[in-house]
């Protein structure tokens, strides 16, 4: 994997670091609903010398937005290191695949596999669902097309390589089937885990304990709430994320105005811990809407 | 069995503009069973669309007839008389067998009663779920007996996605999420070893559509083979 050019000075990439174990920090980029890209670049402008790579996300949340392809092409010729989410929900294994070649002829070298939120989650919910493949298959049909055959069996021309990552919800109660599927994940070739949004380290230990022999790096998610999220959550509320009582209760009744600070100081704190702990090697930071804040909170 | 659900009712009414003589042709089996297209459903709407007529003082006779199974041919034969002296009917029959009436009958519109719904099963009086897709590959003897394909929302064949919300699904938190049922039930019968088992992606190409099934000792019959 190449260093990454950053100004005059040349970075290592996510790849590179996942490998040397350096801590790394990870935020999700939203493709946006909009063919101008210039207000997504602005909002990440104060991320600069903060964020090591930037995760590109695939229809989040089943909301449309615009080619991640084309945004992750776009940011990392702005010389960002760039990992792009590929989801099995929009896609079947054609196209799967071909999004796959265009991550290798851009020069993206890391992808995350996951399976998608539902369409019930998200703005078209009278879309046919597609999950031709769900998250295990696609990771071996990539590391299938690493060794020169697509998803078809067909020869591939030229080569590709890629550092690989899965979703995994470290929260989910109960843990059985999800380990079950981390496994699977391994099994297949995966090389990190990006986990769904923690907000305190010992929602991590069951996941960490369990997954301690797997050789895969794990990165715990974080993730900065509107408020709006705060005020509607209950378990389910966001997919595959699970905010403790006590941290809910705390936010909402700090309101509005308070929250916003708290939440930004909670999400420090956590990030600081993670980074402590040795646990991990990375955060992956999300923030629905809040992205000017991530640049404040690091 | 095929689950269906009666169309509302101002639906098939509007589909009948036009036509001053219906048959409502029932199905004595799957549709009948679930309360959807029986000989009873048949004489409701058959009576519903003469009452409808009278209310808004339009020419409409409809009469209602039920046969065993409007999949069989045999069984279609018997609505002959029936059809050939009306200008449309209703078929309450499933979406399969909705279309043999009409293959049968190719002069006469042919319109649907019902809604056809899934393969399911009956969990009590009055309710049915589904359990089947007939996606032509079972999976059923390595996912403990329940089937992903179906019961999982997303169709996932190697686990639960990240969403599942204490056991339940996370598309609908009434509904259990399946990947926890397969879990738990192959650990119930002590086959932890198929949790582990990564299923390859399913073959479409065994499943085209529309389907066809030819049992072994009739290939020769239909120069198969």
């Amino acid at each position: 994997m190449p260093l990454i050019k950053r100004g005059s000075i040349l970075v290592k990439s996510f790849h590179e670091r996942l490998a040397s174990d350096d801590f790394q920090v990870l935020a999700r980029v939203i493709p946006p609903k909009s063919p101008e890209l210039s207000s997504t670049l602005s909002s990440i402008s104060s991320w600069k010398g903060k964020v090591d790579s930037l995760l590109v996300s695939d229809n989040q949340s089943a909301r449309m937005g615009i080619s991640s392809l084309v945004l992750a092409e776009r940011l990392g010729r702005d010389g960002n290191d760039v990992i792009m989410t590929i989801s099995c929900r929009d896609r079947n294994r054609i196209a799967l695949g071909s999004t796959a070649l265009g991550c290798a002829a851009l020069s993206i070298g890391s992808i995350l596999c996951v399976s998608g939120d539902h369409f019930n989650f998200g703005d078209h919910p009278e879309a046919k669902p597609v999950y031709d493949l769900d998250s295990v298959q696609l990771i071996s049909m990539i590391r299938e097309m690493e060794k020169g055959r697509d998803g078809g069996g067909n020869a591939l021309e030229g080569a590709l390589s890629f550092c690989l990552g899965a979703a995994v919800c470290a929260t989910a109660d109960p843990l059985g089937p999800q380990l079950m599927k981390a496994r699977k994940k391994v099994a297949a070739g995966v090389d990190f885990f990006v986990t769904l949004p923690i907000f305190t380290i010992d929602q991590l230990g069951p996941f960490l304990d369990a997954a301690k022999d797997m050789p895969v790096k794990i990165i715990a998610g974080v993730l900065l709430p509107s408020y709006a999220e705060i005020v509607r959550y209950q378990d389910g509320s966001i997919p595959g994320t699970f905010i403790p009582d006590s941290v809910v209760r705390a936010w909402r009744d700090d309101g509005e105005d308070d929250f916003l600070s708290t939440s930004v100081e909670h999400v420090r704190k956590l990030v600081s811990l993670l980074r402590e702990s040795g646990r991990v090697t990375g955060v992956c930071i999300s923030a629905n809407g809040r992205e000017l804040e991530i640049g404040s909170l690091l | 069995m095929i689950v269906a659900k009666l169309k509302p009712f101002p639906e098939v009414k509007n589909m009948l503009v036009g036509y001053s003589r219906v048959l409502v042709a029932g199905c004595g089996t799957c549709v009948a069973v679930c309360l959807a297209g029986g000989e009873k459903e048949a004489g409701i709407l058959a009576s519903q669309l003469m009452l409808a007529a009278g209310i808004d003082k339009t020419d409409l006779q409809a009469t209602a007839a039920t046969v065993e199974r409007q999949c069989d041919r045999e069984f279609l034969r018997l609505f002959k008389d029936k059809v050939s002296q009306v200008d449309a009917v209703v078929s309450l029959a499933c979406g399969a067998g909705i279309q043999f009436l009409s293959e049968e009958y190719p002069s006469v519109p042919v319109i649907p009663g019902v809604n056809t719904s899934f393969i399911g099963v009956a969990e009590a009086a009055g309710e049915w779920t589904e359990r089947c897709r007939a996606c032509n590959q079972c999976y059923l003897g390595i996912t403990g007996g329940i089937c992903p394909v179906t019961m999982c929302s997303k169709g996932l064949l190697n686990g639960p996605c990240c969403g599942t919300v204490h056991g339940k699904c996370e598309v609908d938190p009434e509904r259990n999420c399946a990947w926890t049922m397969i879990y738990e039930r192959l650990d119930k019968q002590s086959r932890g070893s198929l949790q582990e088992m990564t299923v390859s992606p399913m073959k479409y190409d065994m499943c085209r559509r529309p389907g066809k099934v030819v049992h072994a000792a009739y290939q020769k019959r239909f120069h198969i083979g």
